[in-house]
């Protein structure tokens, strides 16, 4: 049964059936073929282009613009960016050679993996400043691939989607908040269906089910669903649908969910969701001034100039122990309201999913700082790099191109922050009234407290002063 | 694409007030900033060029353009103009809109019609 369907609402437009749009959205192999061609200019002009950030459309259009429509599709429609994904165009060639029959091993299930990646790419973009480097940025990419394509040459279904791939898990997490959901259109139709089509494929059609092990029927929000919608191709009775929902629903519910299980028992759902949530912030603490007073006063008190010692102990603080203490602290009074006798543990893990919807408004008013204040800046970027390989198509550059003024962008960073906080403090009522019907409030106030203490925090943060710097040691 | 790569042979760090820029044309660019801890706002930027004789070289036309280290940001922009006092020495205002690291890459034209390109490093501009 859908959310909807539970709850008694109407399953709403079905997007698949739209003229044009629905045919569109099921072509997957034209985006991912788009998406493929764009990688590829991306990893030469990377490689040898100009090894001057802003002039180079590898670290320009990975930094500012991908990132910043990544979070916009998410936000706007669902998980997009993953349908798309050119990644899988490899790995899919390479599967025609061979048929990985191995499981992927059980101790890697989970978001674990994928968690542990996601802060290492986060480490590895600060320590290296992989936004001002092309030549790295491309070797970024060209890694994605190379790790795509050899975990599911070796292990059967889609690890790297399900467990491994950072992005993925990023995109997991914030399509939770997504207007958009593929489901089916209705229970009574699955059923009645023995072939499961949905999940096992469909030669016929010559589809594949579900890699990443949702079955239709029982799937529950956006969590583990790249949006492929092998899903659609694969059904005989045409029985499923991309359709609208209200954004963060998903996170209120805790029922048993196809491939996922129930979020109330999942701990590393909930260290994913975490790590999204302190991860925005950290990301953006990177971008302003204090934080470079902040390190070298680290180093100074650490005795080091060892960049990777400063950022390593800043990431043990943002990422370990501010955790620690503001989620053990609200767990500990939270835990009083409960009927049952719970420990610190369970008790994050039940209410970490509240936190979500104000990470994804802390990551879109970061990625859209730049995407809205470097809007244009592709332009003269695309138009010298057609010119350097004897297309000049594209015009003379014009340099002066930028985007919208940071006066402009700056009350929409604000807007898109205080919406993910409602919300979060909305969906951290609905897990209290859950979790603790007879003292919600009481059950309620301490992670209130930690959403608006994070959402201040993030106010505080977005009105510094802008400093990118990389080498904070040698200033 | 090559003249930025031969640019980067010329990289140097701005380390103090009046660095010098040489290219493997024999030609140097001495540049200085005003303030000399730049700060988020005008600066004034003075450069000097000499010829491979250490000659200053007069009656050429500069023009700066100042990027961030970071992707996506708007350029700031100057023409630097020959100071009528001091042959050889060049002056404008370049706007550093943002706190961070830059770079200037600057374009001089000789008064003979050849081009010089250099990129000057300029990390650590002060937020306000």
């Amino acid at each position: 049964m859908t959310t909807s369907e539970a709850i008694g609402r109407d399953p709403g437009p079905d997007l698949l059936a739209w003229p044009l749009l629905g045919s569109l959205l099921l072509r997957r192999r034209l985006w991912q073929g788009l998406m493929l061609a764009v990688s590829i200019v991306l990893i030469v002009h990377g490689f040898l282009g100009p090894q001057l950030a802003p002039k180079n459309l590898s670290t320009l259009v990975v930094w500012v613009h991908y990132r910043g429509l990544l979070i916009a599709t998410l936000l706007l429609a669902g998980n997009i960016f993953c349908m798309a994904c050119p990644f899988m165009l490899p790995r899919d060639l390479v599967r025609r050679f061979t048929r990985p029959v191995r499981a992927w091993p059980r101790a890697l299930r989970g978001k674990v993996p994928g968690v542990v990646l996601f802060v290492f790419v986060l480490y590895t973009y600060e320590l290296f400043d992989l936004w001002a480097s092309p030549w790295a940025t491309s070797l970024v990419i060209v890694l994605y691939f190379a790790l795509a394509a050899a975990v599911d040459a070796c292990f059967s279904g889609a690890p790297f989607c399900k467990s491994v791939c950072p992005i993925g898990q990023f995109n997991f997490v914030a399509s939770t908040v997504s207007p958009l959901e593929v489901r089916a259109r209705d229970s009574g139709t699955c059923a009645t269906c023995s072939g499961h089509e949905c999940l096992t494929g469909n030669t016929e059609r010559e589809a594949r089910g579900c890699e990443t092990g949702l079955f239709l029927p029982e799937k529950v929000g956006n969590m583990d669903c790249t949006f492929c919608l092998d899903c659609a191709r694969a059904c005989p009775h045409d029985n499923v649908m991309l359709t609208t929902r209200l954004p963060g629903e998903e996170l209120m519910d805790d029922r048993s969910g196809s491939g996922v299980g129930r979020r109330s028992n999942r701990g590393d759902l909930a260290l994913l969701a975490l790590v999204f949530t302190f991860g925005a912030l950290l990301n953006a603490f990177g971008m302003v001034s204090p934080v470079y007073a902040f390190q070298q006063g680290l180093a100074a008190a650490l005795g080091t100039t060892s960049e990777a010692a400063v950022l390593g102990v800043l990431f043990g603080i943002v990422l370990c122990l501010e955790p620690a203490l503001l989620l053990g602290g609200a767990a500990a009074l939270s835990r009083r309201a409960l009927p049952a006798r719970l420990g610190l543990w369970t008790v994050v893990v039940r209410f970490a999913h509240g936190l979500v919807p104000l990470g994804v408004g802390v990551w879109a008013a970061h990625y859209g700082f730049h995407l809205l204040t470097g809007l244009w800046t592709f332009v003269p970027v695309a138009q010298k790099a057609a010119a350097d390989a004897g297309l000049p198509l594209l015009g003379v550059p014009r340099w002066g191109v930028g985007g919208l003024r940071e006066g402009i962008v700056q009350p929409i960073e604000m807007g898109l922050l205080g919406l993910g906080t409602v919300v979060s403090l909305v969906v951290l009522w609905s897990i209290a009234r859950r979790e603790a019907p007879r003292r919600t409030l009481a059950a309620y106030l301490p992670w209130a407290i930690v959403a608006l203490a994070l959402c201040a925090s993030a106010v505080w943060l977005l009105s510094q002063p802008m400093e990118m710097r990389g080498t904070f040691l040698e200033s | 694409m090559l003249l930025f790569a031969s640019c980067a042979l010329g990289l140097v760090w701005l380390s103090s007030c009046a660095p010098e820029v040489n290219g493997s044309d024999g030609l140097s660019v001495v540049f200085h900033l005003d303030p000399d801890v730049p700060r988020v706002g005008p600066t004034t930027l003075e450069v000097r060029l000499y010829d491979g004789a250490g000659q200053p070289v007069r009656g050429g036309t500069l023009v700066v353009e100042g990027n961030m280290s970071h992707a996506g940001m708007r350029p700031s922009f100057a023409d630097l103009v020959e100071s009528a006092e001091q042959p050889g020495l060049y002056r404008g205002e370049l706007e550093f809109t943002m706190g961070g690291d830059w770079f200037l890459l600057l374009e001089a034209r000789w008064p003979d019609g050849r081009l010089v390109e250099r990129q000057l490093d300029v990390p650590g501009v002060r937020a306000p």
